[in-house]
């Protein structure tokens, strides 16, 4: 749908790793720098041999800190829509070439991360980080920072790498008192709307698993025609619209948190619903597909080109 | 997310490498500084383990103003080097005690990097190198360990190791290529060690109380053979003043001008260990320095510098010499108080008559020692006022500066100029290398006498007293029970010993490493490039050009650091690459594989997606799971496979 997405597996970009001394590395290289001078004072020999050989060491781990991250792949991203103002978890799955990377840090660039992981050469390894969304639309948390101060904590090494993270947002919802009157659809003018239900009998079909008992044609059967049920037409009688233009309030976001929780409320009652937004009308149905046509369309109200990111 | 029994693990481990750290300084610690530390780290160690609270700020605090205060007190007035090392060691009691966070930790391994470099201040030894290198592999597991608490430490043990291993090699380098600095930045503090050894007064005791000391003095490689025991005087201290009592060094006499005539030249390398003073020894005679050396007209060698660090220098001596005339300073040599000591200068002024020339009034005074019953001891009574004639005629026994200063005396009252001369006698002769150890214990103290027709000439009357000192070292000669406990334990006479040859080698080994190691300091570094055909003259130029050679070595192997991270990761699964290439292909159109999804349903989304396609995807497809599920190791099939997924171009079928 959108043409700009990352095509995941992607790696972090040696050519944009970067690595400095954290603050103990800072730290570190004042203390050598004072042995250093103490040694050229004293003409220490063995002080010149520890502070080189603690250099070399210092040089040498830079190698062990960049590569720790080195050819980490993001394979795939998933993300579960949420409601504004909840947190939007990403699940990653990264791998590693190689061995195994022991102390990795994985954030959105601008969040901090105190729990480091160990990937597993050998697995998919699932990382689930979250953000706070505060508003509805498309939300998109910011690119990804993988790092690490492996091994001894003086050299941070770290690469950001833009995933085109994005996740819907719904609006908040507001649960409002509201009922499911019979005809609360027939206010709306929906002229195809009745309240005839079960009355209008539509035919016969082969007897599927589930259907009601009360509907099974025993006269057939008992004229030996095997197992057929009776249809009626109840689609339009248990379904309802849940319709924008029938709210009292005039506030576009209350108006869209109300239809929202109404939304959730019917789908949770196993309700057929439609919506009715302006310029936009979604037919009746029911099932996880349609609640999230139905909220998406919601989430991008007058918003499509709502791209923001949220912080 | 650490476990708390995980994090008192790692303070344990911290603890481990601070008391690691700290071993090399615990012989220079007072006492109660050791009680103290094993108390508080049992209570540490004990506490972690049973899982106690720790300490409460205020109790920490007491503690920490009772440690200082006992260092303070107990160093008494002046600052030392081993105030430093106390106070190092009760911080690493007390600082694990209050480490809770990440930079806690961090500071305490640094701290403990720190005690390592301050033990290296103490002593260059080989020991004390190998065992910085453990410390450095020790504190360096645990400073991983910090960075990712929760491996084992083995592992991080095989790491530290690892690093360290792959470290050597530049450190080599830096090493070498470090411009050294002749002298210091801003001068030196004094070592822990108060001069052990000579003073400026030679009186009687002063040489004999050093036979309990075993410290080494200096060490000596010749570069040829050992000249024999009997030539093998250290020359270092000329005593030329007495004063009826004691014998003083005196006004320093001027650099020697004319140089002396001699044959019998040998050449050497002397390791001097520090002593605070300026004298150096020499084999007598010295006749060449170097450039911080002076040669003083009483033929002794003296630094510029007070040897304040282990000095290393060469010297050629003459066995065999003439110094020719006496100077007029050396008057001095004549000199004796007005009065005291009657008798000897009686005996003294009876052989002065009775003998036609110096050389038998020389002759007379030995056969005087040689017929009397005079005995070499480390205990001689205590001498009344009178000192010379109390020892010549009541006690007649003493150690060699008894029977020195005694002959010098007789020889000033006879009218021969004559002086005392201090330093050592033989020396430790090491049978893995051609190189001596001198100790304290082998101090002594001899005379010289001028005479006109050989100049200066040793003189040394203990020799006639205790002939065997020369061939048997400080233990010859002297009665067993006078014997102190070091040189009963020192008898190297058997050399098959497992011990003795244990001794001996490690003794060499030492050498090597101080010769090669320790050593290698300003005049080493210029005449190892000279070696190499750097000949810079300037130690400024030369310490640029090191400095560039270093900045170049390092950036070439930064760059080629550089180069080999930048690198993308060639994964060795070729197949497994080519089969990501084919799907990226196929996402451009917008078919994408779920990762779980397999091989077979992902041919089965495509056909219906894309039945364009589908015959080029099948052929790929089926290579694919041939190599990858069936085991299909051929190369051409591999490379089929390659050449497929290179040439499927789906955008072009579209």
């Amino acid at each position: 749908m959108v043409s700009n997405d990352p095509i995941l597996p992607i790696a972090l970009n040696p050519k944009k790793t970067y690595i400095l001394p954290t603050r103990f590395g800072y730290l570190f290289i004042l203390l050598l720098l004072i042995m250093l001078i103490g040694s050229v004072n004293y003409n220490n020999n063995l002080g010149f041999l520890l502070t080189f050989l603690l250099s070399s060491m210092c040089i040498v781990s830079l190698y062990y800190t960049n590569s720790n991250i080195k050819g980490i792949r993001f394979v795939s991203v998933r993300a579960e829509p949420v409601f504004a103002g909840d947190s939007a978890m990403f699940e990653f799955t990264v791998k590693v070439p190689g061995s195994n990377r022991v102390s990795i840090f994985v954030h959105f660039s601008d969040q901090l991360d105190l729990n480091p992981e160990t990937l597993y050469a050998t697995e998919n390894n699932r990382i689930r980080r979250s953000k706070i969304t505060v508003r509805r639309g498309i939300f998109r948390p910011g690119a990804i920072t993988v790092s690490t101060v492996y091994p001894f904590g003086i050299f941070r090494a770290w690469s950001t790498v833009s995933l085109n993270l994005k996740c819907d947002v719904y609006p908040k919802p507001i649960f409002s008192s509201f009922d499911f009157q019979p005809g609360y659809s027939e206010q709306n003018g929906n002229a195809t709307s009745s309240r005839s239900g079960a009355e209008d009998f539509q035919g016969l079909a082969e007897y599927q698993p589930g259907d009601s008992l009360q509907h099974i044609s025993w006269k057939k059967l008992s004229a030996g025609q095997g197992l057929l049920t009776k249809k009626f037409d109840d689609s339009i009688g248990n379904s309802i619209v849940i319709n924008w233009f029938s709210l009292p309030t005039q506030d576009t976001e209350t108006k869209l948190s109300i239809l929202c929780g109404m939304i959730l409320k019917a789908h949770r009652m196993n309700l057929e619903y439609g919506l009715r937004l302006p310029g936009t009308t979604i037919n009746p149905g029911s099932g996880n597909q349609h609640r999230h046509r139905c909220l998406q369309h919601l989430s991008l109200f007058q918003n499509e080109s709502i791209d923001h990111d949220q912080t | 997310m650490i476990k708390p029994e995980n994090e008192n693990k790692e303070l344990g481990y911290l603890v481990g490498a601070l008391i690691v750290a700290l071993v090399p300084h615990i012989p220079s610690l007072p006492i109660w500084i050791d009680i103290w530390c094993f108390i508080l780290w049992g209570y540490l160690f004990a506490s972690l383990w049973k899982k106690w609270k720790q300490p409460s700020r205020w109790v920490r605090i007491s503690l920490t103003c009772i440690g200082i205060a006992g260092v303070l007190s107990s160093s008494g007035q002046q600052i030392s080097s081993a105030t430093y090392q106390s106070l190092l060691a009760i911080m690493t009691t007390l600082k694990p005690m209050e480490i809770r966070s990440h930079r806690d930790k961090m500071v305490t391994i640094f701290f403990a990097y720190f005690i390592i470099i301050a033990s290296l201040f103490q002593s260059e030894s080989l020991l004390i190198s190998l065992y910085m290198f453990f410390s450095v592999f020790v504190t360096t597991a645990v400073l991983i360990q910090v960075n990712h608490p929760g491996n084992r430490l083995q592992s991080n043990l095989r790491l530290s190791g690892k690093i360290l291993v792959q470290a050597f090699p530049l450190m080599v380098i830096l090493f070498l290529l470090f411009p050294r600095i002749e002298g210091s930045l801003w001068g030196i503090t004094p070592g822990s060690s108060a001069s052990s050894g000579f003073s400026d007064i030679l009186s009687p005791g002063n040489v004999s109380r050093l036979i309990l000391n075993n410290q080494i003095a200096f060490r000596v490689r010749f570069s040829k053979t050992i000249p024999r025991p009997e030539f093998l005087y250290w020359r270092g201290i000329v005593f030329s003043e007495f004063d009826g009592r004691n014998w003083k060094t005196g006004t320093q006499p001027p650099p020697l001008k004319n140089p002396v005539q001699g044959k019998n030249a040998i050449d050497y390398q002397i390791r001097l260990e520090p002593h605070q003073n300026r004298w150096l020894f020499a084999l007598d005679l010295p006749v060449s320095g170097q450039k911080n050396e002076i040669i003083l007209a009483d033929h002794t060698l003296r630094s510029w510098h007070k040897i304040r660090k282990t000095a290393q220098y060469p010297v050629t001596s003459y066995l065999e010499y003439n110094t020719g005339q006496i100077h007029p300073w050396e008057k001095i040599t004549l000199a004796l108080p007005g009065t005291g000591n009657p008798k000897a200068r009686e005996l003294a002024e009876k052989w002065r008559s009775e003998s036609k020339n110096p050389e038998e009034i020389i002759r007379r005074a030995l056969d005087y020692f040689s017929s009397e019953p005079f005995s070499y001891t480390l205990k001689p009574p205590l001498l009344k006022q009178h000192v010379m004639d109390d020892f010549l005629f009541q006690s007649r026994r003493g150690y060699c500066e008894h029977y020195a200063s005694a002959f010098a005396f007789l020889m000033r009252a006879a009218d021969i100029p004559s002086r005392v001369v201090a330093g050592y006698l033989g020396g430790e002769r090491n049978p893995y290398g051609d190189f001596m150890v001198i100790r304290q214990y082998h101090a002594h103290a001899w005379t010289e006498v001028w005479l006109a027709s050989r100049g200066w000439v040793r003189v040394d009357p203990t020799s006639l007293i205790a002939p065997d000192r020369i061939e048997l070292g400080p233990a010859g000669g002297l009665p067993v029970e006078d014997l102190p406990d070091n040189l009963l334990e020192r008898d190297f006479s058997e050399l098959n010993s497992a011990y003795n040859r244990l001794y001996f080698f490690w003794e060499a080994l030492n050498n090597q490493w101080d010769i090669w190691f320790s050593g290698y300091s300003y005049l080493e570094q210029k005449s190892f490039f000279e070696r190499l055909g750097f000949n810079l003259q300037s130690s400024w130029k030369r310490a640029t050009a090191l400095l560039s050679l270093l900045m170049l070595l390092l950036t070439g192997f930064f760059l080629l650091l550089v180069r080999k991270l930048r690198k993308v990761t060639t994964s060795p699964d070729i197949v497994q690459e080519a089969y990501e290439k084919f799907c990226i292909k196929l996402q451009r159109i917008g078919i994408s594989r779920d990762p779980a999804q397999g091989p077979v349903d992902f041919v089965k989304q495509i056909r219906t997606l894309k039945p364009g396609i589908a015959m080029q995807v099948d052929e790929i497809m089926k290579l694919y799971i041939k190599l990858r599920y069936a085991n299909e190791t051929a190369s051409e099939i591999r490379k089929q496979f390659q050449d497929r997924v290179r040439r499927f171009d789906p955008k072009s079928r579209e």
